[in-house]
């Protein structure tokens, strides 16, 4: 068994009796920085029977600890009040949720978390976990947004860019997503928190996915066209894709070429269809035909990249497409 | 606070603050450090405690904080391993497999799996003490433990 495995393994495993030396003799004398990097390289065999010499001179010269905190500015009463154990934040202290989840289509996921509550103020400095070391994944930018007007002084806001690469799979995107956030609200007090966000709600499933992003074109879109309220419906062939794929999400770039102007949109309804032996899913987006003409358009999936591009209406060969 | 209580603490912790420690950073030198920070900071705030549960719990919370504070040094991000430099100076581990799988798992299955298998926290005391939820925790220990095993697979019938 692992369990025991590790377990017999990590009773192998303790501090060198010089660590505990050195850990004590720092904790007397603040002044002397414990020792850095590679402890077990820095000092020699002579150096710590002389360190123990010291400590032991220094156990009977220097005054108790309790002065050396009164020294740093805490007072007594200060040094014996209960420490609360480092904890999380009540939920009713302190909330974060996710707001303004987008992926572009350079496969950068972003969003938004907002921290707030009572404590929280314009001082209050918010780090992230990386969770995303050894994955498909890499966290390019962590930005501080300015407060917008109207925004509460018990607010932050802060912008995550993820950039998601070949190889990743929504099951590690949810680890990702479920990152902790740790607040340093005051000196060295730790607060671990995570997102109160659920990201069932984004439109794809990250329960029972596993499915690979391939950045890469295939053939499974098989009609664009409009839905029957007049909006702009993208067709792909369900059984072309395996169960977890289904669960791509869908989305297209809408782009002005005369002013540049880009906007992205994302699916706002889909719907299964049966037609003889094959499941078809329609992805209907937000725009009618009048909002798309003369526009260049991008449309994309999450698992299979850039899946087809041209000015409205298409000029491109779309012969093997239902049109409407 | 007393140096005769804080050589008490320090005797009596101490295995645990560093195994933690080393099952976060999994090298001896930076485990080390971990370990010093952490009864540093417990000189240096000279906390109280409702009992020796509440003080264990503090010792593990601020050792894993002060592992990802590690984690996210400028120093720790820019550091390149010698493995070759490492195994000459290190010990060889008693399980060079599990090791090595070890080695190889995202940090933050680490501190979880090492709660659980070796100080034997369930869970729910686990999300406590790391402030976790108890879901994160169930989630990434299943992970963590499929993640080994994969990692083990064909060198052992686990």
């Amino acid at each position: 068994m692992i369990e025991e495995r590790y377990r017999s393994m990590m009773k192998s495993i303790q501090p060198g009796e010089d660590l505990l030396d050195q850990t004590l003799e720092a904790a007397e004398n603040p002044s002397r920085k414990a020792p850095g990097k590679l402890s077990a390289l820095r000092l020699a065999v002579g150096a710590v029977c002389a360190f123990v010499l010291i400590v032991t001179a220094a156990l009977r010269l220097l005054p108790p600890p309790r002065d050396v905190v009164a020294s740093t500015g805490e007072t007594a009463a200060q040094s014996e009040a209960f420490l609360p154990l480092p904890s999380k934040i009540p939920s009713d202290d302190l909330s974060l949720s996710v707001s303004d989840v987008a992926i572009s289509n350079e496969n950068k996921l972003t969003f938004i978390l907002t921290l707030s509550g009572d404590r929280v103020d314009s001082q209050t400095i918010i780090d992230y976990e990386e969770h995303t070391q050894e994955m498909p994944f890499r966290t390019t930018s962590v930005v501080r947004l300015d407060p917008v007007e109207g925004q509460s002084e018990h607010e932050q806001r802060i912008q995550f860019t993820i950039e998601l690469q070949e190889g990743a799979s929504l099951s590690n995107l949810g680890s990702v997503l479920n990152m902790a956030v740790t607040q340093y609200t005051s000196g060295d007090y730790v607060e671990t928190l995570e997102p109160d966000f659920d990201w069932a709600t984004f439109p794809f499933s990250l329960e029972n996915s596993d499915c690979v992003l391939e950045i890469s074109k295939n053939s499974v879109i098989t009609a664009i066209g409009f839905s029957e309220d007049g909006h702009f419906t993208v067709r792909l062939r369900w059984d072309d894709m395996t169960p977890d794929q289904r669960y791509s999400v869908i989305w297209l770039t809408r782009s002005n070429p005369e002013t540049g102007e880009t906007e992205e949109h994302y699916f706002k309804l889909g719907r299964q269809y049966y037609e003889g032996p094959i499941w078809y899913y329609d992805y209907t987006f937000g725009l009618s035909r009048e909002e798309l003409e003369g526009w260049q358009l991008v449309i994309h999936t999450f698992f299979t990249g850039e899946i087809i591009r041209g000015t409205w209406p298409f000029m491109v060969d779309l012969t093997h497409l239902i049109s409407e | 606070m007393e140096q005769t209580a804080l050589e008490q603490v320090i005797c009596r912790y101490a295995d645990t603050v560093y195994r933690l420690a080393y099952a976060h950073m999994r090298n001896p030198a930076d485990a080390d450090d971990v370990f010093q920070d952490v009864f540093l900071k417990y000189a240096e705030k000279a906390p109280a405690f409702a009992d020796e549960e509440h003080r264990k719990a503090w010792l593990i919370r601020v050792t894993v904080n002060r592992c990802r504070s590690h984690y996210r040094s400028g120093w720790w991000k820019r550091i390149v391993p010698l493995e070759n430099a490492a195994d000459a100076a290190v010990t060889p581990p008693a399980d060079p497999a599990l090791d090595e799988a070890l080695n190889k798992l995202p940090p933050k299955y680490r501190s979880v799996i090492h709660l659980h298998y070796f100080e034997n926290y369930d869970t729910g005391e686990i999300a406590g003490l790391l402030g976790l939820r108890p879901a994160t925790v169930r989630s990434q220990l299943a992970r963590g433990r499929r993640l080994l095993k994969e990692l083990l697979k064909g060198e052992h019938d686990d």
